[in-house]
């Protein structure tokens, strides 16, 4: 079987003080001095099929990593190399797409068409910056291949081609054996960070190398960016309305908790 | 403009879903609007449980026979598209349904966004808001292509602005005209070889309680979880959980309160070393009171919170339980 999983490597905004929320010309926010870390469902969705490949044991199982941007990407997809990943696809790309999940979506489908096609496709469901939530649902559009949302759980499936999935729908939990081809939509799944490398496979995989593609080799035109879009963006913004907090005071905790009991909480709680 | 909102009849959260939709096209369509609400559902629907806007003139119900074929429920709002030509789609904030909005605004090659506050129709154009980069900014688009497809954000059916109607009863009409609509939504289920459904035991009260209790990762340990279990019952309240606690498994997904868990808004929520990132406080800021305990003194969650302790969470939860007991 052959899995592509798409994943996004994205600033952490929870690092960013109120005053950091600077909105700069072509409503940029500069974010570059936070670390950045992997989109936390696209990690799922990475850890999650490394554990399928963990209880697979036929050769013909393969595992790409895929991610669209710059060169800077490239330490990430060489991690996931030591990871055992069998193949790093950066699809190059230099545009603003931070709210353009019709164009990403577009670059996917053109990988899988025109240059390697794969039975499964995993994505997150949803990424920070943009917070489209639309990418894995438009892959699946434009392959005209089924799609599952919010999965929490991918196994191996007995049948040839099929994969046990775990999903949810509101307060259903839906487990189906399915053949591909098809796309997944990673949600929610507890404890399913990625695991770390060691530094003997950092080392070992440090050169292997990274399949990079432009957009010329996508058939698509650089053009193309904005055309793609269903949306436009006209304005960003920051606005926070706080409450006024009250400091309680007190020499130890439990000074503290006796005046929050008494002024604050006592009579909420009757 | 011709509007419908779509519910998702296959599921018990229909209630929910209608309160959402509700509040929405209150807060977001003038008092003459008309909207037609179409039910796509593989089972009978009980209307005399849901309660529908003034807005609502007509529903259209679509029986399909799965519920979880994403591929069926396109198939059957775009043959309902192709009779009735809506211009606007509105659809719920659940996974499932939200991602219906956007493959069918693909497939009939008009808009779609998720996530929408609010619209408006200004000077031509239908414009969106909605938060983005973590609920920390928010955004306004214009959505280029009719039909505009939005699936609305998490925590409408807890409006606290004037506008909502949620507990008038009386601004809610008698049940609109119901039509059953019937069409050949088979699509190839080929490709699903077999499959279960198991209904999650949720945590009951956690949406509806007076009080929550919500833990952040700042209380150390999933053995400390507990201390936070009896905090929250003798407050007679709910305990809840940010993201972190439920991604470690401290405590189960289904008590995940933010973004991608529940919108609560009780009337007193304690929250407790919990840092107060945006995608959780998002979560909570609909509360009425908010008390919150953290030993960082510049953690963003007191910047939502009326009230505030510094301190060690654990020291703070034991005082406060010492003092809840003697009352008892």
């Amino acid at each position: 079987m052959n899995i592509l999983v798409c994943f996004k490597n994205v600033p952490d905004l929870d690092a960013l003080s109120v005053n950091d929320w600077l909105i700069e010309d072509h409503f940029q926010v500069d974010t570059s001095y936070v670390r950045t870390m992997l989109n936390p469902y696209d990690e799922s969705a990475l850890e999650l099929t490394l554990k399928l490949g963990d209880a697979e044991k036929n050769d013909d199982f393969k595992l790409t990593a895929l991610t669209v941007g710059t060169s800077h990407l490239d330490k990430v997809l060489k991690t996931l190399y030591a990871l055992k990943y069998d193949l790093g696809v950066r699809l190059d790309c230099k545009s603003d797409i931070r709210f353009n999940p019709c164009f990403v979506s577009r670059m996917i489908c053109n990988y899988v068409k025109n240059i390697k096609n794969h039975q499964v496709i995993i994505l997150g469901s949803q990424s920070n910056v943009g917070d489209n939530a639309k990418t894995p649902l438009l892959v699946a559009e434009g392959l005209g291949i089924p799609c599952i949302t919010s999965v929490i759980g991918i196994k191996l499936a007995e049948q040839k081609d099929c994969l046990s999935i775990t999903s949810k729908i509101d307060d259903l939990i839906i487990e189906q054996i399915v053949k591909a081809p098809f796309v997944l939509a990673v949600g929610d799944v507890p404890t399913s960070y990625i695991r770390v490398p060691t530094l003997k496979d950092r080392i070992q995989y440090k050169e292997k190398e990274i399949k990079v593609f432009t957009l010329e080799d996508l058939e698509i035109k650089e053009n193309d960016v904005e055309e793609e879009n269903d949306t436009q963006l006209i304005e960003l913004s920051y606005e926070k309305n706080g409450r006024n907090c009250v400091f309680i005071q007190g020499h130890h905790s439990s000074e503290k908790a006796n005046v929050l009991y008494k002024e604050y909480l006592m009579e909420r709680i009757k | 403009m011709k509007t419908v909102m779509i519910l998702n009849g296959s599921v018990n959260a229909i209630l929910k879903q209608a309160e959402e939709l509700n509040n929405y096209s209150i807060k977001n369509f003038s008092k003459n609007s008309l909207i037609e609400a179409w039910i796509l559902t593989d089972q009978d629907v009980n209307f005399n449980t849901i309660s529908f806007s003034p807005h609502i003139n007509c529903i259209k119900l679509v029986k399909v026979r799965t519920k979880h074929v994403a591929e069926e429920y396109i198939k059957a709002i775009i043959m309902l598209y192709e009779k009735c030509k809506p211009e606007i789609m509105i659809f719920g904030s659940e996974a499932f349904v939200s991602g219906l909005a956007v493959r069918v605004a693909c497939r009939l090659k008009g808009s779609s966004c998720v996530g929408v506050k609010r619209n408006q129709y200004l000077e031509k154009h239908f414009i969106v808001e909605k938060m983005v980069y973590s609920n920390n900014l928010t955004a306004k688009f214009i959505m280029k292509n009719m039909p505009y497809c939005i699936s609305i954000a998490k925590g409408f059916n807890h409006m606290t602005e004037q506008s909502s109607i949620t507990d008038d009863s009386e601004a809610y009409q008698k049940l609109p005209n119901v039509e059953t609509v019937t069409f050949k939504t088979e699509v190839d289920t080929e490709w699903i070889r077999s499959f279960t459904f198991e209904l999650i035991n949720t945590e009951e009260g956690l949406n509806t309680s007076k009080v929550v209790v919500a833990i952040g990762k700042g209380i150390g340990s999933k053995e400390k979880v507990v201390l936070y279990e009896k905090l929250a019952a003798l407050m007679e309240g709910k305990l809840g959980a940010s993201r972190p606690v439920v991604m470690n498994a401290w405590m189960p997904m289904e008590r995940l309160i933010g973004a991608s868990g529940l919108i609560i808004a009780p009337e007193l929520c304690v929250a407790i070393g919990v840092s107060g990132a945006a995608a959780f406080t998002v979560g909570i800021e609909k509360s009425k009171f908010i008390i919150a305990i953290n030993k960082d003194q510049e953690a963003p969650i007191f910047k939502i919170a009326n009230v505030a302790i510094c301190a060690d969470c654990e020291e703070v939860a034991q005082a406060l339980i010492n003092k809840l007991n003697g009352r008892i």
